[in-house]
């Protein structure tokens, strides 16, 4: 999945507009990116690439570089 | 000066703002407030919760979060009075029971109409199928992509205990003990009357400006004022029967009306009017 693509899907499971989402977007600097919104986020990210994260990965991964991150160790993107 | 309690909290508070006003023992003598942790805004400090609104808190009911203290908790510790007490409470919220939500680019243009999000019922949004076609199509899909409801459970404990560790009032082992019985949760963050009873009856008991001699009579009125309890924004989302099924939720009811504003719903209805993205307040 490229950037673009991920960004899409942060935006659409945080419930805001696309634009609001950019590479730089984190959990103190996004507005509906709580601690609920943020595990359903961890959630759809599971379904989406098929992985299974920690549990401490699901606590780092609190901004979109950091998501990011996680998800190329993992090799899925 | 009437004395008033703060409730620091997440739309959870409004539900113990809402039973707090009403309860007739403590009527003139304590008022309670909230401060939506999740909507405050920087500016909210000056012109909403300046001195005036801090002068006659006496207790503070504070919902903990993970990680360490977010700005505006930060600015709240700072303002409040310096002989307040407080009260920490934990969070509740069950992401196991709706393991379909996430994505669904509708909500950022309209929020409101189905803010509990299902990305399978989206995703098959665009087909535009009859109503048995989808539904069957719905409960094909979410029925082969269904994940590990247990370990999603094992994700809430952790939390809940999480949330315990930095609170005075403990709901994990409560939660857990009764998660299966009664249905605690209308949606993954909004409660039903029995844990919002729960938390309200402990949060009373420990707040020193409540003499003791009214303890008792406040929890039989916490109880009459939640019996006809409907739901935060009445508001319920159906549980998947695979759902319940894996986690053998003794509670559910395959053909259970769910709460939905003015209606009552199917699982199949509600999934049905969430997928086509339909008005309901006509």
């Amino acid at each position: 999945m490229d950037i673009e693509s991920l960004l899409v899907l942060i935006a659409g499971t945080l419930g805001v507009p696309p634009a609001d989402i950019t590479e730089a977007s984190d959990m103190s600097n996004t507005k509906r990116w709580d601690s609920l919104r943020h595990v359903i986020l961890m959630t759809e990210l599971e379904t989406s690439f098929g992985i299974e994260l920690s549990d401490q990965e699901m606590t780092d991964a609190t901004s979109v570089a950091k998501i990011r991150g996680i998800l190329q160790q993992r090799g899925v993107a | 000066m009437t004395r008033s309690v703060l409730i620091y909290a997440n739309c959870q508070g409004e539900e113990l703002l809402t039973t707090g006003h009403y309860l007739p023992s403590l009527a003139g003598r304590l008022g309670f407030k909230w401060i939506p942790l999740h909507k405050v805004s920087h500016e909210d400090w000056d012109t909403k919760y300046g001195a005036d609104f801090m002068a006659d808190v006496v207790t503070v009911w504070e919902q903990m979060e993970s990680g360490p203290p977010s700005a505006n908790r930060q600015e709240l510790r700072a303002r409040l009075p310096a002989s307040v007490q407080t009260v920490r409470f934990p969070p509740f919220s069950a992401l196991c029971l709706w393991p379909f939500a996430g994505n669904d680019p509708r909500l950022a243009v309209d929020p409101m109409r189905y803010p509990w999000s299902d990305s399978v019922a989206a995703m098959l949004a665009p087909q535009d199928l009859p109503d048995d076609a989808l539904f069957s199509e719905y409960m094909r899909i979410t029925t082969e992509r269904m994940p590990d409801v247990e370990r999603r459970l094992r994700l809430d404990i952790a939390r809940w205990q999480a949330s315990d560790a930095q609170s005075d009032i403990k709901s994990a082992d409560w939660v857990e003990r009764n998660f299966r019985d009664i249905k605690l949760f209308h949606t993954a963050g909004h409660l039903t009357a029995a844990p919002t009873a729960f938390v309200l009856k402990q949060l009373l008991e420990r707040t020193e400006a409540i003499h003791r001699n009214d303890l008792l009579r406040l929890s039989g009125e916490v109880d009459m004022l939640l019996r006809h309890h409907l739901g935060q924004n009445f508001e319920s989302v159906p549980v998947h029967p695979v759902v319940a099924e894996r986690l053998r939720l003794r509670f559910f009811d395959p053909n259970a009306r769910y709460r939905w504003h003015g209606h009552e719903w199917t699982f199949r209805e509600y999934i049905l009017r969430y997928a086509r993205w339909a008005p309901y307040l006509d």
